[in-house]
Order: structure tokens, then sequence, then C-alpha cells
């Protein structure tokens, strides 16, 4: 504990040594109290969604899809329910990196039309710079969670990181696997590969770079995330969810028995059709009537059975060229 | 204790509440746009709001009634109405790329010549040639990049087009004006700060520039970009969130405030709309089979004819499956 006077109404104030900012009683300015050097900005998403409220948003996304058991509301019960906070690193690094290596450039020769029908490549010394910024998520806990990977995360409404929050609500915490200085190592060597494979593209052979990573901001955030078994009718089926957002990150889909008549009815229609074709078409009967029939029943039975079997639903999802990109770590824009 | 720094505007001296997501906040007293080290901003722009609760009913109406024909969609009822101001970073920047590299493609050749025997056999040739290209790229644009980590709040980042077309619109932010028109709307400030919008609007201009180029060639050996910046505006647009309900579930709708378009839109898919495209379906099947029918001495006809039914059906099946349709 220590004291010191509001600058703005002079009103003494006690202040933590770990506090960073103060709010006066007297007149309300807040204020900082100047030690921040030290303090590691970690925040996390307060639970908005309680165990009910939940399971509505979870049925109101089953029940939209097709074949769903109309009694959904009634017949979904939980078998197991866990709550944990996972964590994640978000991070801006800025990095400049001058390069020196042989570059390509192509010479040509034999002249046809509107191009050449040779082409040679040569090497030429070649230097430049890369100069930019961008920001990663970096997912930090040791079990690698394909689903969590993929999920739009929301930093919105964040407050200051406080444990007897969780304990509260009884929600597990996963730790980080990275410490400040290893989180801010990961994203610098994210940003390397960024800036490596852009290298990579202006030359061939590389020679030598020098960089200066800096990171611009850090901080941790830990996000809450519902681990739910449940079950409809007897089958057993789970899902995650986003306890801050009510977003579901992932679940199987349960169906109705009347569903799976349908797609078997349709299925088997769309399989007669193909063989139907397929005997027509070898035994040359009516011409080549049978081609038609073959095609359109073959790629529709692969059609229903891919869409009628689909079992998981995302609601949001990292774009897959981001992932190609990117890897492990994102960047949003 | 001299390192105190009190959080006051310096505008009107009123008390301040931060908040640790805001890179960018607003006094409270008097609305001034105010970065962290408390200095002011003023380069803060606004869509100003045009409609009220009372449109909210008819946009939707008209929405469903328009994008959700032969669906039977009439008892629905909208349950939650929530107006919020979106925080936008829009930067100005004039950019010029020089690239250069080389591209590969095939120029087709026909001969015609005559036989030994007085007949002509014609020959087709496929060549591959190179060409070089060398190119630049000049554009002054606008890139519009999201105030806040992470885009999980509905129709946040599709609203950036309407930003990008309407920002010559748009008027300074003044808080005598939002007490009139957007006085209900919860106020969204901006968690990337004016300078960090910069650099992510460069990196973003950069990566659509080496894309551009790496279309236009096959290999790139060259691609250098210059950016200025000319200018970092802040921008807000009022989004009304709008929760509707049918047969118990919810979906959801972004609707601009500044036009009333919607920005985007979710509808329902009903058991009606489902047996309509299952139908579509197999008449496709009854249209393509009788039309190979008489044309069935003709391998190639009755191929064509089945390719095409089976893509209309890869659209309709998708449709009879989709959980609901996202129009926006």
């Amino acid at each position: 504990m220590r004291s010191i006077l509001c600058p703005n109404c002079s009103a003494p104030l006690e202040v933590d040594e770990t506090q960073s900012v103060v709010k006066c009683p007297y007149c309300k300015v807040q204020s900082k109290t100047g030690k921040k050097e030290k303090i590691i900005e970690h925040f996390m998403l307060p639970v908005a969604y309680d165990i009910s409220q939940i399971r509505t948003e979870l049925v109101g996304d089953l029940l939209k899809q097709p074949g769903a058991p109309d009694d959904l509301h009634k017949s979904l019960k939980f078998t197991k329910v866990s709550l944990k906070y996972y964590p994640y690193w978000i991070i801006t690094v800025h990095n400049r990196s001058n390069y020196t290596g042989n570059g390509e450039y192509a010479t040509y020769s034999w002249p046809y039309r509107s191009g050449y029908r040779q082409i040679k490549f040569h090497l030429k010394p070649e230097k430049g710079v890369f100069d930019d910024e961008r920001e990663f998520i970096i997912f930090a806990a040791e079990e690698v969670n394909q689903y969590l990977l993929d999920f739009q995360i929301a930093t919105r409404g964040k407050v200051y990181y406080d444990k007897n929050e969780a304990k509260k609500i009884k929600a597990d915490v996963v730790q980080s696997i990275f410490n400040l200085d290893q989180a801010k190592q990961e994203a610098v060597n994210s940003m390397r590969d960024i800036h490596k494979g852009l290298i990579l593209k202006e030359i061939t052979q590389i020679i030598e770079v020098t960089d200066n990573p800096i990171v611009k901001s850090v901080y941790q955030l830990h996000i809450p995330f519902y681990f739910l078994n449940y079950e409809v009718h007897g089958r057993s089926f789970d899902a995650i969810m986003d306890g801050a957002t009510g977003r579901t990150v992932i679940t199987k889909t349960p169906r109705s028995a009347s569903y799976w008549v349908q797609i078997s009815a349709l299925s088997v229609f769309f399989g007669l059709l193909c063989s139907a074709g397929i005997f027509l078409a070898v035994q040359q009967i009516l011409g080549y009537f049978g081609i038609f029939g073959a095609i359109t029943g073959g790629l529709l039975i692969i059609r229903t059975l891919q869409l009628g079997f689909k079992r998981r639903y995302q609601e949001t999802r990292r774009s897959k060229t981001r992932k190609r990109l990117f890897g492990r770590s994102t960047s949003w824009y | 204790m001299s390192q105190v720094i009190g959080f006051q505007c310096p505008h009107c001296n009123a008390p301040l509440d931060i908040n640790p997501e805001d890179a960018i906040f607003n006094c409270e007293a008097c609305g001034q746009a105010l970065l962290s080290d408390g200095s002011i901003f003023d380069n803060h722009y606004i869509l100003s709001n045009s409609i009220s609760k009372g449109n909210i009913q008819d946009i939707v109406k008209n929405f469903i009634k328009k994008k959700g024909k032969l669906r039977g969609i009439k008892k629905y009822k909208i349950t939650n109405i929530s107006p919020i101001l979106l925080p936008f970073w829009s930067v100005a920047v004039s950019a010029s790329t020089h690239y250069m590299g080389y591209r590969q493609y095939t120029e087709t050749r026909t001969r015609t010549r005559r036989g030994s025997k007085g007949q002509t056999i014609t020959t087709t040739e496929h060549i591959t040639v190179y060409r070089h290209v060398e190119n630049n790229i000049n554009e002054k644009r606008l890139v519009v990049l999201i105030g806040r980590r992470g885009s999980s709040m509905y129709g946040y980042e599709n609203a950036k087009e309407i930003i990008r077309r309407d920002f010559n619109k748009a008027v300074p932010f003044n808080h005598n004006q939002l007490v009139k028109t957007e006085k209900d709307f919860q106020y969204l400030s901006s968690e990337i700060a004016a300078d960090a919008a910069n650099q992510l609007a460069k990196t973003v201009v950069f990566d659509d520039h080496r894309a551009q180029a790496e279309k236009a060639c096959t290999k790139v050996f060259d691609c250098a970009t210059q950016i200025t910046f000319e200018g970092v505006y802040f921008v807000h647009i009022p989004v009304w969130k709008v929760d509707y309900h049918f047969k118990g579930e919810t979906y959801r709708v972004a609707i601009s405030g500044n036009t009333g378009e919607i920005i985007i839109g979710e509808i329902p898919v009903t058991k009606i709309f489902r047996m309509i495209f299952l139908s579509l379906t197999f008449l496709f099947l009854i249209g393509g089979g009788t039309f190979s029918y008489f044309l069935g001495y003709s391998a190639v006809a009755t191929s064509i004819a089945g390719i095409i039914v089976s893509l209309l059906g890869l659209l309709t099946l998708r449709n009879v499956f989709k959980p609901m349709t996202v129009v926006g």
C-alpha cells in the first residue's frame, strides 16, 4: 500500500502496489499511478451466458438444421458440462527486414506471335526492404483443439483477469504454455516467417537478412468455453460453446428418425437411377439415353450423402486462405 | 507524486471514465474524441442515423417479403432491437506499385496443308510462349478497417462496404447532434489506435497489390510498393441489430441506420422451401430425361443434359439442406 494525492482534488488515495489505475471516490477522476512498467496486460471475458442460456443458444442453432427433432427444447439433456478458460495472446508486431541476395530476371528469344518461345532465367544481385505491421492471435493452450484454433474469437467486453472470478463460477483455467517473452517470441517468429516468405518471392537466394522486430502491443486474454456432452433420445452428442458471446464453436447435429428415412429414400432413388442408367447405356437400349441417368444419379447421390450426412456445425470459421498463409497464428487484416 | 496523471477531458474538464479496451475514447460530457495519452483527436466523423425504431418493423417486413419468397413466412415477431454505433478507421492512402515478371500462356496454331493424295490435312498445335510483364499500379484509395479486434458483432465486417461507398457523406462527429439523432445508440469505441490503423492499412494495400501482381504474372520477379498516407479518420456508423423470432428460433438482421439498407440478414429456411427445391430437382430430372430420351442417338447430347441437370441439382439440393439463408 502507498498513498498518493488525487491530481484533481488533492484527496488522499490509497493504492495497491500493482494497481495501475485508481479512481478518486470524491471527484470520480481516474488517475494513472505511474507503476505500469512491469504489469503484463492480462484480461478475461466474463461468462455472459449461464448454462440455461447456453442451452437455448445451442438448441436454437440445432433446430435450424434440417431434420432436427422438433421436440429438442424438451428432449436435449446435458450429461456433462464443464467450463474452461482458454488462453490466447493478442500481439501486434512491427518488422523491418533488409535483405540482400540474388533475384531472378529473364531474357527471351525466338519471337512468336505475341510472345517468345524461349525463356532463360538469370540471377542478379538484389536488395530490398519489407516494412510492415501485423497482428497475431496465438492460441496458447497445451492441448491443440482445432475447433478453438479455427474459431473467430471476440475481445469485446474484456475485464482485467481475476483468478477468483473463474473460481466463483467453477471454471477451470487453462494456463498459457507461453510466458510473456515466449509469446512475444512466437509472434516475432510468425512475423519473420511471413517476411521470409515475402523475401523468397523477391529473390531466390538469400545472402543476408537483417531485421528489427518490435512488439508494439501485447496482451493475454482468457476466453471461457463450455464443453458439453448431451443426449437426445438416447444418443450422445458433444458441443463447444463460447461462454462470452453464446456462439457455437462446434456441435454435432441430432437428427430425427424420419430424416434418415428421407435421406435413405432419396439416396436409394438416385442410386437406382444411376444403376439403371449404366445398365441401359451398356446394353445400348434406347441409344445413349442411359448416360443421362448414370451421370445425374451418380452425382446427385454423392451430393445427397455429402449434405445429408454432414454432422458438424460451426458458426464462425476463419478463412482457409488466412490459415494457409499464416498457419497457427493468424492476422486479421 | 508527480507521476500521477489525472484523466480529465482537456476540452471540458469533466472526469473521464477510461476503459482498458479503448485506444481512443470520447468524453461522456462533451463527446470530444481523445487519444489514450489524453490529447485531442479531431478527425472523428459519423454517418448520421436517419431511421427510428418505428421504421424497423417496415424494413424487416420488406426484407422478409422480398428475400424470403417461397417460404410461407408469416408469423414472425421482432424480439430485440439494439442500436449501436460501430467504430471504423478509414485511412486514405495513395499507393504506387511497380512490378515485373513474366507470363506463360499458349498460342494455338492451325495449319492446313495438302496431303500426298491431294486431300487437306488440318493440324492444330499448342505452343507455349512467354512474355515479359512490367506494370504500375497507381491508386488513391480509402482503406476501411474495423476498430475492434475480432469482428464478432453481427454485420460488423460487412458494414465496411458502406463506409467505403458513403464516406463522403460522413459529417464531423458532434455531441449535440448525437443527442438528437443517435441518443438510443450504444457507443462503442476503437481498440486500435490511429497509428496502428495506419500501419495495418499499409499492410492491406501492400498485400493487395502483391496479389494483383501475382495474378498478372506467372512469376513475379520484383514488386515494390510506395505508400503515402493522406489522412486517417475515425468513423462511426449507426447499425440497428434486430432479432426476430420465427417458429421459436431467433434470426438476426443488421440494418444501416444511415440509409436503412440491410447490411446482412438471416432468413429462415422452412419445410415448404425445402420441398420446393426438392421438387425442382425432380422437375429438372424429368425435363432432362425427356430431352435425353428423344436425343438418345447422341452420346454427346445425353452427357451434356446429364451434366447440366446434375449441376442444377447440386445447387437445388444445397438449398434443401441448408440451415438458413444469409443475405448480404
